[in-house]
This record gives structure tokens, sequence and C-alpha cells, in this order.
């Protein structure tokens, strides 16, 4: 469960990128946050993975109020909460086993339990065979998948999704999202921030659309903008 | 943390520095150039104790008589020498003892610097040891009152000085040393600094991902120890070569400066008790070898923490 409570924030320049946000997301949805760039989609997941602090209200996950995490606890939480980004952020001198196997490595599982675990994910995700490749050997929609088979890895009860098809193309962006179903459908709750109007349409899912810091609709079974 | 995870960490850390090679050998060789000028500082510091303390321990001090003394006065002069009580051993040096010495040993091959000089235009001199060195100061000025005594030279007049100076010597020399190793901390984590901010999207990533920071930071830790153990054995390396090598000081290795003080040799038995239980004897390089690898070590850990720090920071 996911809920914010009049939440507002404010960046140190000064600029208000959150303006008394409210909402819920319950335990296995599937949701959008679209919106055009600046927006405040960035900002609210931000905020879930406690980079950022609201300046006003509350932010909980799972039951825990985000902005009371101590620094030493930061680490364990945001293992709770898997997150892929536009830009994949994988280790670039890992192999696709290894950045996978990091995500394990750092909750102190025995190596025989990374070893048969790691295998498993990159078949879910579909990239059996690429386990000793480095990032730049693969293609934008494979090292995505790496991305998402890292955030699966350690089974977290939330996915979040930054852009996840930003510097994807149509067809690839499809298959990344149909994954991210997949992953909804074995029961984690997942939130896409995005502004792809054609992939928000097919999907038909909770759109949470926001304008200028403010939530300006918020509908089950969705589409990208009130229009469609 | 368990073992299994710190093995794995330091391990971790191992492939890093292979991987980032270039960034390594750089800053590898920034505390190589850092350790060579606190080791040549060190190695002036351990000479000049060995001076102070070696002619302070064993002063020879010379008395010259007047060239016009007859053999007669000479004996005369010898009696009042002897007369000190603080006096061990007077050995006489006649003048043609003299002049053999100048002629084989301090011209040697170069006998026409020696046209015109006959053992008569030296002087008879003796050569005094005290029973208890300390002593000499106290002496020296009573020498120079007896009757047909020309001058006295003793090693002690420098030594006197540089004993009188050493507590400043040692004060200045302290505070230098300080100052280059805070320098040297400064300069090695600035040089790793570059490292990690070569880095910072990685440890950003880890962040992300849920690491720790103890779990980042290791490895980080592991290779700057790596950086500083091997930069320090490397100018612990450089310095022993040219300490050894350079003619100037070989030759003052050997023979020694008057034929008196010798530069301490890296091979020189060091000889101290272990809680008072048992003597034990080794060679002054291996204690001077583990501190110069002990404090790069450290100096590379310490410099890695302080770099990493303000990447692990979180809102």
């Amino acid at each position: 469960m996911i809920e914010l409570n009049d939440v507002s924030m404010t960046y140190t320049k000064g600029h208000e990128a959150l303006k008394n946000i409210d909402f819920k997301i319950g335990d296995g949805e599937f949701v959008f946050l679209v919106g055009s760039s600046g927006a405040g989609k960035s900002s609210i997941i931000k905020l879930l993975m406690k980079d950022e602090v609201p300046s006003k209200g509350t932010v909980f996950v799972d039951g825990v109020n985000v902005a009371e995490i101590p620094h030493k606890k930061v680490a364990e939480f945001r293992r709770k909460v898997g997150v892929v980004f536009q830009d994949f952020k994988l280790l670039p001198d890992k192999t696709v086993f290894e950045n996978v196997a990091y995500a394990l490595e750092i909750t102190e599982k025995p190596a025989k339990q990374i070893r048969r675990e790691v295998p498993k994910i990159l078949s879910l995700v579909g990239l059996s065979k690429k386990y000793r490749s480095y990032p730049k050997e693969l293609s934008g929609g494979e090292q995505q998948r790496v991305a998402i088979a890292r955030a699966l890895v350690n089974q977290p009860s939330i996915l979040i999704a930054d852009e996840p098809t930003g510097n994807l193309d149509p067809s690839t962006s499809f298959e990344i999202m149909d994954l991210l179903n997949d992953v909804n459908i074995m029961g984690t709750t997942v939130i896409v921030s995005t502004h792809e109007m054609n992939l928000v349409n097919q999907m038909k899912k909770r759109v949470i659309e926001i304008n200028e810091g403010k939530i300006v609709r918020d509908v089950l079974k969705g589409s990208y903008s009130n229009e469609n | 943390m368990k073992i299994r995870t710190v093995r794995h960490l330091v391990k971790e850390g191992l492939v890093n520095a292979v991987r980032q090679k270039m960034m390594f050998i750089a800053t590898v060789f920034i505390v190589v150039a850092s350790f060579l000028v606190l080791g040549i500082f060190l190695f002036v510091i351990l000479n000049l104790n060995e001076l102070s303390s070696l002619v302070s321990k064993e002063p020879e001090i010379k008395v010259f008589c007047k060239y016009t003394l007859d053999d007669g006065q000479v004996y005369d002069v010898q009696k009042a020498i002897e007369k000190f009580p603080e006096i061990d051993t007077v050995t006489k040096v006649t003048k043609q003892e003299a002049f053999d010495k100048l002629k084989n040993d301090i011209y040697k091959g170069h006998a026409e610097s020696m046209e015109g000089l006959t053992a008569d235009s030296l002087e008879v001199s003796f050569i005094i040891k005290l029973k208890d060195p300390s002593q000499g100061v106290k002496i020296i000025p009573e020498l120079k009152k007896i009757t047909g005594v020309n001058d006295v030279k003793s090693p002690l007049d420098i030594v006197n000085m540089i004993i009188s100076a050493q507590a400043w010597i040692r004060i200045v020399t302290l505070v230098l040393v300080l100052i280059l190793l805070g320098i040297s901390i400064l300069i090695i984590s600035n040089a790793i600094r570059l490292t990690v901010h070569s880095r910072k999207t990685e440890v950003k990533i880890m962040k992300y991902i849920g690491g720790t920071d103890a779990y980042i930071r290791l490895p980080f830790i592991i290779e700057g120890m790596l950086m500083g153990l091997i930069g320090s054995a490397l100018a612990f390396g450089l310095i022993s070569l040219i300490y050894n090598v350079f003619p100037a000081s070989s030759g003052l290795l050997n023979d020694g400066l008057f034929g008196q003080f010798k530069l301490v040799r890296l091979d020189d038995i060091l000889q101290f008790s272990v809680f008072g239980l048992f003597d034990a004897k080794v060679f002054l390089w291996i204690p001077i070898f583990l501190g110069f690898i002990f404090t790069g070590t450290i100096m590379g850990a310490t410099g890695s923490a302080i770099s990493i720090k303000k990447y692990l920071k979180l809102k």
C-alpha cells in the first residue's frame, strides 16, 4: 500500500515541484503516472524511494512513513521497492549476471542461492542466453530487461519504473510494458511513469495525471488524456 | 557484515583496481611521489640523529703543537695532557706520520699539490680519547691553555652545535614531517576522490538498489589501501636504491666523514628488547619498510573513506 497525504515538495532552488498531492495505491495495482516533462512525475518517484523528502505532508510505503526512515535503514527499505530507470542504470563493468547478482549480494545472500535465483529471473525477462554479456553489448530493450530483472530479483512488493521506455523504440516499448504487466499479474504493485500515449491507451490501467505539480485526473482503466 | 561478504568485497576491490588500471596507476604514482619526499626526509633525520649520538659517544680530540717545538717541548706537552684525569688514552702523531698520512691518504694521486711540503713543515699532534665523552666540552678550553699548544680540534665543536640545536632540529623536523604527512593525505585522498568521482554513477546505482554504506565503501577502501601499499613499497624501493647507489652517499656509507661519521646503513643491525624479556635484532630496513607500508596503507584507506563519504550522503 502506498499513500501520499497532502504532499508538497520544494527543491532547494525554490522550485515547487509538487503541490498538495493526495492518492492511495493498493497492493497489486498497476498505475500509470502521466504528464508532460517537468510535471512532477519523477518527483513523486523520488519521494517513493526516499531520494527526496516532502517539504509538507506524509508519504507511506508499505505502512512506513518514508521521511522517518533513518539513514541506516534506507538501504533495507530500498530493497523492498524495486526501481527501474529510463537510462537503465546498469553497472557498466559488470556482466548481465553480475548486475542482477549484485542486488542479491548486497542482501548477503549465499553464493549458492545467487547462482540459483539469477538464472531464474533472467529466464523470466528472456535473457538467459546473454548472462555473460556486458551492458554495452546489449540493445536498449535488453538493457532495460536486465534492469527489471535486477529490480525484481529481491522479490519486492512494489516495482517503480521511471520512464522505462523513454529510450526505446515503440515495439520494444510494448514488449517492456508486457513484461511489467506479467510482473503485476504475479502480484507485484507496479507504478510506471511515462508520457507515451500509445502505451497507456493500450494497457487500460489506472491513470494518475499530473500537471504543474498537481493531480488533475485519477481514473481506473483510463487513457493518456481526457480526449481519448 | 558476514565474513563471506567481507571476503567477497575484498575480491571486488581487487577486481575494481584491475578494471580501473589507469586511474589506479596514476594514484599509485602520486603515493610514490609523496612517500619519496617523506622518505628522503626520514633518512636526513636518521643520519642527523646518528651523527649527534655517534660523535658524542666517541669523540676524538686532536691537539696540535706549535711547529717550533723541539722534542723535549713536545714531551712536556704530552705530560701536561696526560695529567688530566678525564683522559683515557693519548696517541702521538709525529711530523713524519702526519706527512705520510697526507701523502698516502689525503693527497694520494695528487703529488703535485704536496710540492715543497716536507715533514718539518707539519705539526706534531696528539689524538686524545676521553673516559667520559660528556667531559669533552669542559676539557677542550683547558687543553688550549697548555704552553706549546697551537690548536685543539674536535668534532665536538660541530657536535656541540648540533646537540645544542638538537631540540630545535627535532621540533622542526617533527613539524615538517607532520605537515608533509598531512599534505600527502590530502594529495592521496584527492587522487582517490578522482577515482571515486569517475565512478559516482556506480555508487549512486548501488545506493538505489539498496547497498548499505559499509557495503559500498569497503571495495573502495580496499582499493585505496592497495594503492597506498603498492605506492609506499615502491617509494621505499626507490629510496633505498638512490641511497645505496648515489655516489656521494656511497662514499659516506663506506668510508665515513673525517674517518669518524658514517651514514646509517639500511643493513645496520638494530637491537632492542622485547618487553624486557629478550633482545631482538633486526636489520634497520625492516622497521622502516614496515613503517612505510603501514602508513601507506592507512593513508590509502583514510583517503578513500574521506573521498567516498560525500557520495554516500542522502537527503
